[in-house]
């Protein structure tokens, strides 16, 4: 058997050999030189910064990337962000020959749209990746609008550029969130940005070059004559084969579609443009570039300038002196101390600690080093809270043990209203509220396991009454985070 | 290049360090020239045009190389891969696959055995440009990773313990691997011989 398998493997290893015949042998001179120009390649191109707002855009991209529907949705945004800015920066067009410069000012005239498909092709298995289709609308000036009513888990998106000025505006509708970008989305950022990598492939096609067209003949779209053209592009991450078809007589473009050959370990990419509607009516306020009413700009916060509208209060004081108390291993004291948290009153915290203060809307406003720190903060934040709540927990047990009950219920109040605490504010950070829904369940659990001991029937229907919303409250969150 | 070496110019290349670089060249550029050599045989111009495409795209994305997808050496061959098939597709490999065809139609005997090793294959089949062309192309079919480990091992007679340092997995990965790597070269390979026998279109 093994024989045999070693003959198959001598075999195969003879026919996977024939590439060695006829090999062309490493020619050193040639490597040489090609390292200083490798070398000067990378210098330039590690030098390349992105500013702020790009890594804010590759944050957005990479927690769309998630979900391959929202990543195909959301790319198509993104590249339709880009369309519109063709118009204005791609041009310096040039074409001697009559027929492609008609068609080409098509794509420079007045409002129309069309409907864009965007699609990753997955060579190795020779197929395409779902393909998602959506209608990009162009504004005369320069200005464009795309909606994606995709429900993934970034929800529906507008995006909206103004290349006369070079600014562009993306909302995030169901966390109403609005994203800005002042300089050209056709700015130079590198691969890691959307925008540029979006841009490139229909840049290019709109930066087409005299003569660099190749005729392609006529044959018919849906039993219409179009005459085909086709250029190949070239820039530092990709190659583009364009095709175009447009009508043979009035060169008004019918298809359009861009390949993108990625020169290094990117998908492929291809862009189908076509049903352009030419004759459009469309409304300027479209595509204002105002953050909408009730709409947080994000990436612009610094943590500490974060606007707090309270005032700490003398509970809350206890709950920082018991946290601090915790982080010195004064555990004991520490839970004593929250026990001893007088929770009807008021108990209002300043910005600090970010736990209790930071919404979703908050977090999102920070620049992007801000948010990272006060997610590191919170989780940190987070994890002494559930051991604190824990440590109350073990606590009321051993009182129940020694049946002292009227103290167990003390711990476990302490434990439960520190839950609440986290998870009073429905603008929280999902994960402060979660973290408390734990705390509460976790604590409920040892209240009804007490209620039931001592046959107190009402506390034990409110608890289970309590735990039942509680992991409700738990699922919808959840939900809702997942865009559900 | 040991794995400490290998995570040296993995964390130099995301920072732009210049001699991060110069040691990733050095240590790879004739195996990607070898890699590229091979699967592109007898053209020296063109091989030399793809390799110098290849460190170039290289160059102007190291900053973003992740050592989680893979080792710098299926990296680098990912890119050359890339260029190659961009390379075969504006030189139309209908011409060659013509030639290869009439060559195939000729043969005589059980093909498919010599394929898939049951078999084998005629010392004057496998002298053959011919056949060199077609496991060429039926290489260029599969992803970098699988198409570096069929090289390494059956070409290159690498040990599967020195791929898997290589490739930083266990050599039980890289068995496994290697099996799925010979049979996707297998259909690689059937499918190339029926789309040429059916006159369709092969497309790289």
């Amino acid at each position: 058997m093994k024989t045999d398998s070693n003959n198959k493997d001598i075999r195969f290893s003879k026919l996977l050999s024939t590439v060695e015949k006829g090999k062309v042998l490493p020619d050193r001179q040639f490597l040489d030189q090609l390292r200083d120009k490798a070398i000067e390649e990378f210098e330039i191109y590690s030098v390349e910064s992105e500013d702020q707002l790009e890594a804010a855009t590759t944050s957005i991209w990479r927690i769309s990337m998630k979900s391959s529907i929202t990543k195909i949705a959301a790319a198509a945004v993104l590249i339709i962000a880009v369309l519109i800015g063709i118009n204005q920066f791609g041009g310096s067009v040039d074409v001697s020959s009559v027929a492609f410069g008609q068609v080409l000012e098509y794509f420079q005239g007045s409002s129309y749209s069309f409907d864009l498909t965007f699609a990753t092709v997955i060579e190795d298995e020779d197929r395409i990746s779902e393909a998602y289709t959506s209608r990009a609308k162009v504004w005369e000036m320069g200005k464009m609008r795309f909606d994606c009513s995709e429900n993934g888990k970034i929800g529906s998106i507008s995006s909206i550029a103004d290349f006369n000025t070079g600014r562009s505006l993306l909302l995030f509708h169901h966390n109403k969130t609005a994203v800005t970008k002042k300089e050209s989305v056709l700015s130079n950022a590198g691969v890691k940005g959307i925008f540029s990598f979006c841009s490139k492939p229909v840049e290019n096609l709109w930066n087409l070059r005299d003569g660099t067209e190749e005729q392609l003949g006529e044959k018919e779209i849906d039993g219409q004559r179009v005459t085909g053209f086709r250029v190949f592009q070239k820039d530092k991450y990709f190659e583009y084969d364009i095709t175009i078809w447009a009508d043979f007589e009035s060169g008004a473009p019918r298809l359009v579609e861009v390949m993108a050959n990625p020169l290094e370990d990117y998908l492929s990419v291809k862009w189908t443009m076509e049903n352009f509607d030419l004759d459009v009516e469309l409304d300027e306020g479209l595509f204002s570039l105002e953050v909408p009413a009730g709409y947080i700009l994000a990436y612009q916060e610094d943590l500490e300038k974060l606007e707090v509208d309270t005032e700490p209060s003398v509970e809350s004081g206890k709950i920082v002196q018991m946290l601090e108390l915790w982080s010195q291993g004064k555990k004991d004291e520490a839970v004593e101390l929250l026990v001893g948290v007088d929770w009807t009153k008021q108990i209002e915290f300043g910005r600090e600690p970010y736990i209790f203060s930071l919404t979703e809307k908050g977090y999102v406003s920070l620049k992007p080093k801000d948010q990272q720190r006060a997610i590191k903060n919170i989780m940190a934040m987070a994890s002494t809270m559930k051991k604190i709540a824990k440590e109350a927990l073990a606590k009321g047990k051993a009182a129940t043990s020694n049946r002292n009950y009227d103290h167990a219920e003390q711990y476990f109040n302490a434990g439960l209203q520190l839950g609440k605490l986290l998870d009073r504010n429905p603008e929280s950070m999902i994960i402060t509220r979660l973290v408390g829904i734990s705390v509460e369940s976790i604590t409920l659990k040892e209240m009804i396991s007490l209620y039931k001991t001592t046959n107190d029937h009402e506390k034990l229907q409110a608890a289970e009454n309590q735990l039942r919303m509680a992991e409700a409250e738990r699922d919808e969150i959840k939900k809702k985070a997942m865009g559900l | 290049m040991d794995k400490d070496t290998e995570r040296e110019i993995a964390e130099g290349l995301q920072q732009g360090d210049r001699q991060a670089w110069l040691e990733l060249y050095e240590a790879y550029a004739e195996c990607v020239w070898n890699n590229v050599a091979r699967l592109m045989g007898f053209d020296c111009p063109a091989v030399a045009d793809v390799v110098q495409e290849t460190f170039l795209a290289a160059a102007r994305s190291a900053m973003n190389f992740d050592p989680d997808r893979g080792s710098l050496r299926v990296w680098l061959y990912g890119i050359a891969r890339r260029q190659i098939a961009l390379y075969y597709r504006k030189q139309d490999p209908k011409i060659i696959l013509a030639r290869v065809k009439k060559w195939w139609a000729s043969l005589d005997g059980e093909k498919i055995d010599w394929i898939n090793a049951r078999e084998d294959a005629p010392p004057e089949v496998l002298e053959s440009r011919e056949l060199a062309a077609l496991v060429r192309f039926a290489l260029m079919k599969l992803p970098a990773e699988h198409q570096a480990l069929l090289l390494a091992k059956y070409v290159d007679d690498r040990s599967v313990n020195k791929i898997a340092e290589d490739l930083n997995c266990s050599p039980v990965a890289v068995t496994s691997k290697l099996a799925r790597a010979r049979k996707m070269f297998r259909v690689a390979f059937g499918k190339l011989i029926q789309s040429m026998l059916n006159s369709k279109e092969v497309s790289l």
